[in-house]
């Protein structure tokens, strides 16, 4: 009997042990924690952007939020010192503080995000706020902010990089044909270019306006006809006078342009408003040395070179636009084709591409410019990494950094090939500079450059790497133009907010070029082909 | 006193050490909160499990085991909507201490065992493909997973348990199979950010083991 109760006393006690100990593991598997819940900021959601559009505690959170879970660069902005959540904890209050206040100017809100975002290095970033007080948009970009301060910004300036100096014969720069031709071609298609050839073009436009004005005001005894026709030009002349270059007053000035078509004022026609998106100028040239050079405002090229260009980028074009297209193409195909000859026949002496003030743009384009010098196929030349989940640090893996070459039969140069940069150059002009100072041949000549090369894309494509643009321009209280990927270098090193280091660097002297228009980084790379050093 | 004196005695006449090796598969399951990005898959993978094993027995049905075992972790996350793919291994040493409960005859025996257990994540490794939606290409990478000590939380513990069967094929000498599942209390990310995110694995074991009982 007592054997009996021993044993089942030991079962017994087996048995509680054993739901003890599975009420023990019941009770602690509760114990995982609780996530907070995020919301995505790539589109237009009224939920996401809802305590933001009359707070600006709430525009703040949006935009601390929304970077915290989409900026690609966490881990470079930790080493630089950047500690995001302390920045939640400076700034909540500050904007807070403007929730009670009666009246924000937009200065004030202006000035509190320049602070807020000036210390991120991303040179892409632009962040946009909707003032809910004034309806006015203030916007603030950390790259514009830190390179506006470097001293070499205000040489920096499109407007020096003329070729005039050079076009002068007796400068002995550019080779000129029997004929005193220079071998030189340039043109311009952007919407500020189109509109100052209809404003200052003898016997065009403006122009014309004005002679047309001046002719009738002689007349002592002008016809009715002539009273009327008075009457509209001064109306036409004060109306067009004043456009700017803005998508808006180009839309005014082609509105005019088809009001006033019965006049039949030359050179008076509406302008492609695509312009706006791909604009491009681009000048070609031999220099002496046989050295082909190239300058272009931003990588727009494949909107005019690539083989669907006219059907892609400017269907049920006018004649006056596909004439355009066909001006930049020409030139482009200039440089070209001086190089492909001049390659074949054992002549070139190098080349130069000038990126200075170029403000990047397709990535194509890179087998219509370097790439054109490549062999054709991948070339690999850096790394990059994209956004890969909600949590700061949340990464892909290091992939390769490549772009496309020219993938026609094309001339491999192997002669001196310089890049000219300076703080202007941008993006792809950047990404253009890394992977020429790879090349055996390449050099970088200049100034550093922006320090703007993580990659972007619009909108459409934000679900493929759920990061790029927070919010939607013009429409959402916050808006951030943002990268969805960091580039680095083959080493892994990133470059944001520093930009690429020339390999020659050379101060544009800015008393000389507007002087004589004689450019020293252009003279530079000239020597560096001619001398070798 | 007397009780006391009663419970020595008692372990003592039963007490019983044994040392082992284990070894077999197992299937981890790596849980995160993936937000709204739904496209995303998190699945489980299996991996492998080696170890060697002490257990003292105070009674015959009682026993406390600890394991020193090298456990891999792994998982892999893919998306529906773009071809990503990241197979993630990851090697911990871990230190299972449990109390073995164990009923049935001489020769076969069933047993649980229950307790916690502490981990260090030696290493991770991540291989697989990737997109790059610039060129719209797709890239594979096999690549070290750098620790980033903000981020990662590599001390791990949680709680153990298992179930399985024991043999005693000669003298001294037992196999057993046992199913074991390590929960993990631990986020593998550390809470870097003010926004909460926490992240956990469960693994599941199957192994096998040899024991010498002195």
């Amino acid at each position: 009997m007592n054997i009996i109760y021993l044993t089942l006393n030991t079962m017994k006690h087996k048995i509680l042990s054993m739901l003890g100990a599975g009420l023990l593991i019941l009770t602690i598997s509760s114990c995982h924690g609780e996530n907070d819940t995020l919301m995505s900021y790539n589109f237009q959601d009224n939920l996401a952007f809802r305590e933001a559009n009359n707070s600006y505690a709430g525009k703040f959170k949006v935009l601390w939020d929304a970077l915290n879970q989409n900026y690609a660069l966490w881990d470079y902005e930790r080493e630089n010192g950047v500690d995001w959540d302390a920045v939640y904890d400076e700034y909540l209050p500050q904007f807070e503080a403007l929730d009670n206040k009666e009246t924000v100017t937009d200065s004030e809100l202006e000035a509190l995000l320049t602070k807020l975002v000036a210390p991120l290095h991303d040179g892409h970033m632009s962040v946009e706020l909707r003032n809910h007080k004034t309806n006015k948009i203030v916007d603030a970009e950390p790259g514009e902010i830190r390179v506006t301060q470097r001293p070499d910004y205000e040489s920096a300036n499109p407007e020096h990089l003329t070729m005039k100096y050079y076009l002068k014969k007796e400068n002995g720069e550019i080779v000129f044909d029997e004929e005193g031709n220079p071998d030189y071609m340039e043109a311009d298609t952007r919407l500020n270019n189109l509109l100052t050839v209809f404003k200052y073009t003898d016997r065009q436009g403006l122009q014309w306006i004005n002679d047309s004005i001046a002719v009738l005001e002689q007349l002592t005894l002008p016809t009715a006809d002539q009273v009327y026709m008075l009457r509209t030009l001064k109306e036409l002349k004060g109306a067009v006078l004043n456009l700017t270059a803005k998508l808006d007053d180009i839309k005014e000035f082609n509105s005019l342009a088809n009001r006033y078509a019965y006049l039949s004022i030359p050179g008076f026609t509406p302008i492609d408003t695509r312009f706006d998106d791909y604009g491009i100028a681009v000048r070609s040239a031999l220099m002496k040395g046989n050295i082909a050079y190239f300058g272009f405002s931003n990588f727009n090229l494949t909107a005019y070179v690539s083989e669907d260009a006219k059907d892609n980028y400017f269907p049920n074009a006018d004649d006056q636009t596909l004439a355009l297209v066909q001006q930049v193409a020409n030139v482009w195909n200039h440089w070209h084709q001086n190089i492909q000859r001049l390659h074949n026949n054992g002549q070139l002496g190098g080349v130069i591409i000038d990126l200075r003030c170029n403000g990047g743009g397709f990535q194509s384009d890179y087998s219509y410019v370097l790439g054109s010098l490549l062999p054709a196929g991948d070339f690999t030349f850096g790394k990059v990494r994209f956004k890969r989940g909600t949590g700061r640090l949340d990464y892909s893996p290091v992939l390769p950094l490549s772009v496309q070459a020219m993938n026609t039969e094309h001339a491999v140069v192997t002669a001196p090939i310089v890049v000219l940069t300076n703080c202007r150059s941008i993006s792809m002009a950047e990404v253009t500079a890394l992977s020429a100072k790879v090349l055996q041949n390449g050099r970088v000549i200049g100034k550093h450059s922006w320090g703007g090369l993580c990659g972007l894309i619009d909108n459409s494509q934000s679900s493929y790497n759920y990061s790029g643009h927070i919010g939607i321009k013009g429409e959402t209280p916050v808006y951030v133009y943002l990268p969805t990927e960091a580039v680095m270098t083959s080493d892994g090193e990133f470059l944001e907010g520093v930009g690429i280091t020339p390999d020659i660097d050379v101060d544009l002297d800015l008393t000389q070029i507007k002087a004589t228009g004689k450019d020293t980084q252009l003279d530079r790379a000239l020597q560096y082909i001619r001398n070798g050093n | 006193m007397f009780f006391a004196w009663a419970m020595m005695l008692s372990l003592t006449v039963h007490a019983q050490w044994r040392v082992g090796v284990t070894t077999g598969a197992d299937y981890n399951v790596f849980s995160m909160d993936k937000q709204y990005q739904t496209d995303w898959q998190t699945n489980g993978r299996w991996g492998f499990t080696i170890g060697v094993t002490g257990q003292y027995n105070f009674m015959d049905w009682l026993g406390i085991r600890a394991d020193l075992n090298w456990t891999q972790k792994n998982y892999r996350r893919q998306r529906d909507r773009v071809p990503v793919d990241h197979k993630y291994y990851n090697d911990y040493l871990q230190l299972p201490v449990m109390a073995s409960l164990s009923v049935g005859g001489k020769k076969l025996r069933g047993f649980v065992n229950l307790g916690v257990y502490g981990g260090y994540w030696l290493s991770s490794h991540r291989e697989g493909y990737d997109m790059n939606s610039f060129l719209g290409k797709t890239y594979s990478f096999s690549e070290k997973v750098e620790f980033d000590s903000d981020r990662d939380q590599r001390w791990d513990c949680g709680l153990v348990g298992g179930v399985g069967m024991e043999y005693h094929f000669a003298n001294h000498w037992a196999a057993q199979m046992e199913v074991r599942y390590y929960y993990s209390t631990t986020s593998v990310q550390k809470q870097y950010m003010r926004i909460k995110d926490y992240r956990y694995n469960a693994t599941t074991a199957i192994q096998a083991g040899v024991n010498y009982i002195f």
